[in-house]
């Protein structure tokens, strides 16, 4: 018979600890986090400005609008696919904002016109993808390109300031609540949900086995369509919810908002653990990602490195989180037995006895 | 019968051969890690033999066969081709002493030419490239060798399957090739594509190269094999000759015990009309087609591949256009326009291919049994992972699954088991009608049994199903009724004692008309 447990191992008990261990330690999410708590560590001991509350503040306000995008890039990417209009989409939300309230509208209805065109855009994705079926990379890096366009149609080229905004709208950007910034509060509060959607959700749990295998979720009677627009919608929307608060935050609409965003959070749910191919992926992980890209900018800012840095170390960060993901995973296949026979599920005594090797 | 525990010393030998045996392989092990693959591997090859090898997964076929081109090296026991003591460190050492495999996957590379593919990481090459005149006549050799009419130059994929099979064939076969393993040939080919391979096994034994095959179908085996080699456990048990055998000694062989019969009963009584299908008609090709399958009983859907059985079933559940026709279920006019709606009427489909679109390969077997009822699994559009997991546990037992946890990789079950989860997934949609495509293609035959008697245990308890399947014995075996499909039309229905091979091939090929 097999046995797993070679010869002279401790007991069980040991081992289980030690399995749930090696379990928490496989998630990506805690090799990110380690990786996040050392160079958090490391810029403590480096500089005497990082663990200021002034510097705390910077780094999570500057996290939170790609922040919320990195949710809903997370599932996109999860779906297998991804949306690179995010970025144009941010800057576009904003501008339509800031021009309808330029134009006499109140602010709060500018904001819900400006979610609006974000669900527009999304849904045309969205449609684009699931229904037409166009790869999402044509599909959105076209929508990237129509939307960063309408901006320059719309604008000219110039910034549209909402400086005379209500002040209740500028405190979305601005403001704080206990000392949180409230733009923090909500990031915070789209991050948890979606975590916990992503995690527990029959939804997300679609979206996951789309992006394993679609052709298998069709299959299973998973309406396949249906869950990708409402992905891209999803994110869509989330986009325009940064674009907004960003707004609000700047006090201007510039025509250049958002630019390089779609790239900085697909890199950073990438490093979290999202696969490109689809499948994986959590928003933990990809928040995460994220803070060690915020991390790594606000490092170089505060050890005087020039800042033309920023994006060469990015992209190794990215490159050396993939390769290390892919190394580790090439492990020889196991031939898993039933670890001890005892702990052999019960079965119908009245079948055959098979091979005890389960290939 | 001759069952010696040295297969040297079995005298049983095919009578077109005498020489002595161009392969012996003797007590070879292999173990990986801390599963032992190979305990016991024995093999004795005569030349121009047909010499199958069956046995479960798990048995140690392919360990064995790896070991014998030389892609694994064992850890014990010898290996002698031609009287020689044999040591093969790569798979180019084995081609040079004469042993080839065709791999059961077709590895062709579609965009290049049918020379290129042959001589694929051995092209002829001089000062200044590849040459081509070379290779393009040493390629026209093998295809008039196995009379294929396709040329060198063509585009590899648009050749059909059999003539991409000798492409692989021909990789496998040096000049001076003594012996070629062929790892289950047939998974993926149609009939008429079985019966140029089976050909061409025929001419190799006839210039004296013997061919070791493995497959687990047995119908084939006691058709073209001379003998046949049994292994279990990653042992050898028994090698024995086909015409002094029978299928189910060799299952019982297999399995380490008794069987009672290959298939289970027929229906005892059948019950109301599940599925009524009128006239359909579908994009893919059905023209008219009617049929109706009853609470209680199998019903088989045979026919040659592409005669339309598997689009008939697709055009049932929506995975397919119809164009025309109507249905109905228990009485209730069923007109699914997406297969979402079929299964939640309860009309259920079974995908043929479990790797490309069956199964969620990356993810666990909790999740991949889950698959179609992750709405019913908590409240507020949540899943709740303690439900599923209680859903999933409820077939675990029943259709004996064998795994270690429910959270294991997909991936690392056997095929078989595989099956029984796709199976599983089915089942806990609650289905009133299920209709399986292929339910056993690619398991080995202890699984097949099982995944048999599953099949007929949920007819009688109430379930209707319908069982599409290549495999002609299955089809006799298993069903109640069979529908014959012929061009995409319904050509004939066989009920009770009609249900025989010989009756469904004249309907199939036309000529009972």
């Amino acid at each position: 018979m097999t046995n797993s447990t070679p010869a002279g191992s401790p007991p069980r008990h040991t081992t289980s600890v030690k399995s749930h261990l090696q379990r928490l330690l496989r998630m990506n999410e805690a090799v990110v986090f380690l990786v996040v708590v050392a160079v958090f560590i490391a810029l403590s001991l480096l500089s005497p400005h990082f663990l200021t509350e002034q510097n705390m503040r910077t780094l999570a306000i500057g996290l939170a609008a790609e922040g919320i995008i990195v949710v809903g890039m997370t599932l996109a990417l999860a779906s297998g696919g991804f949306d690179l209009s995010v970025g144009s989409v941010m800057g576009l939300a904003a501008i339509i904002t800031a021009s309808f309230y330029t134009g006499g509208v109140d602010i709060w209805i500018a904001a819900l016109l400006g979610l609006l065109v974000g669900a527009v855009v999304g849904s045309i994705n969205g449609w684009l993808i699931s229904r037409v079926k166009i790869n999402p990379f044509i599909t959105t890096l076209g929508m990237m390109t129509v939307a960063r366009g309408l901006i320059y149609v719309i604008t000219d080229g110039s910034s549209i300031p909402v400086s005379s905004a209500p002040e209740a709208f500028r405190a979305l950007g601005t403001g704080a609540v206990f000392g949180i910034p409230i733009i923090v509060i909500v990031f915070a509060v789209i991050a948890i949900a979606g975590d916990l959607l992503m995690r527990r959700s029959a939804f997300a749990r679609k979206v996951l086995y789309i992006g394993s295998n679609a052709k298998a979720a069709a299959l299973s009677g998973i309406r396949v369509p249906v869950v990708q627009f409402n992905v891209y919608l999803i994110v869509g929307v989330l986009a325009a919810i940064a674009g907004i608060l960003s707004l609000a935050r700047f006090g201007t609409a510039t025509p250049s908002m958002g630019a390089g965003a779609e790239m900085r959070v697909i890199s950073a749910a990438i490093i979290g653990g999202a696969s490109i191919t689809g499948g994986a992926g959590t928003v933990l992980g990809s928040v995460l990602g994220l803070l060690l890209l915020s991390l790594i900018s606000n490092a170089l800012v505060l050890l005087n490195v020039s800042v033309n840095w920023q994006s060469a170390i990015s992209g190794a960060i990215l490159i050396v989180a993939v390769a290390i993901d892919t190394v580790s995973k090439r492990r020889p296949r196991r031939r898993i037995a039933p670890p001890h026979p005892s702990s052999t599920p019960p079965t119908a005594s009245s079948e055959p006895a098979q091979s005890p090797l389960v290939r | 019968m001759n069952e010696q525990r040295d297969p040297d010393a079995d005298n049983s030998r095919a009578d077109s051969v005498t020489d002595t045996p161009v392969l012996v392989a003797r007590g070879i092990e292999k173990r990986f890690g801390a599963t032992i693959a190979l305990s016991n591997g024995c093999l004795e090859v005569l030349p121009g033999e047909v010499h199958a090898i069956v046995g479960e997964n798990g048995a140690g076929k392919s360990t064995l066969m790896n070991i014998l081109s030389g892609s694994l090296a064992p850890d014990a026991g010898e290996l002698w081709i031609g009287g020689t003591r044999a040591l093969f460190s790569s798979v180019n050492d084995a081609v040079a002493a004469g042993i080839g495999i065709v791999h059961q996957e077709l590895a062709i590379c579609p965009d290049i030419s049918v020379a290129e593919n042959m001589f694929l990481g051995r092209v002829p090459t001089a000062v200044g490239g590849i040459k081509f005149r070379t290779m393009d006549a040493e390629a026209q050799r093998y295809l008039t060798m196995f009379s294929a009419t396709c040329s060198p130059r063509d585009r590899a994929g648009d050749l059909t399957i059999g003539e991409q099979q000798v492409i692989e064939i021909a990789r496998a076969v040096s000049s001076d090739c003594r012996v070629v393993i062929f790892d289950e040939p047939t998974s993926s080919l149609s009939e008429t594509e079985s019966a140029a391979l089976f050909a061409l096994i025929a001419d190799l034994k006839s210039r004296g190269i013997a061919c070791i095959y493995i497959s687990h179908r047995l119908s084939e085996v006691f058709d073209h094999c001379d003998r046949v080699t049994v292994m279990r456990d990653g042992g050898w048990v028994r090698t024995i000759r086909t015409r002094d055998t029978s299928p189910t000694e060799v299952v019982t062989a297999m399995v380490g015990q008794e069987i009672a019969g290959l298939y289970p009963d027929k229906a005892s009584q059948v019950g109301e009309v599940a599925l009524e299908v009128t006239g359909l008609s579908s994009a893919a090709g059905v023209t008219d087609v009617s049929f109706a399958v009853r609470t209680g009983e199998i019903l088989g859907l045979s026919g040659l591949v592409g005669s339309g059985r598997s689009e008939l079933a697709r055009a049932v559940v929506s995975v397919d256009k119809r164009t025309e026709g109507s249905m109905r279920v228990f009485g209730e006019a069923f007109a699914p326009t997406t297969f979402h709606e079929a299964v939640r009427a309860g009309v259920c489909y079974m995908t043929e291919d479990r790797k490309r679109d069956g199964l969620f390969l990356e993810r666990s077997i909790l999740d991949n049994s889950v698959a179609a009822i992750l709405d019913r699994l908590g409240g507020a559009g949540f899943v709740s992972e303690k439900r599923a997991r209680a859903a999933a546990e409820e077939f675990v037992g029943p259709l004996n699954i064998k795994l270690a946890d429910l959270a294991q990789s997909i991936s690392d079950l056997s095929g078989g088991n595989q099956q029984k989860v796709m199976i599983a997934k089915w089942l806990l949609a609650q289905p009133r009608v299920l209709i399986l495509d292929e339910p056993t293609r690619g398991i080995d035959v202890g699984a097949k049994y099982e995944i048999h008697r599953l099949l007929r245990a949920l007819a009688d308890s109430g379930l209707a199903i319908v069982v599409i399947s290549s495999e002609l014995p299955e089809i006799v075996g298993l069903s109640d009724r069979v529908l014959v499909m012929r061009e995409g039309e319904a050509a004939g229905l066989l009920v009770g004692a009609e249900v025989d091979e010989s009756s469904i091939v004249a309907l199939a090929s036309g000529a009972a008309a």
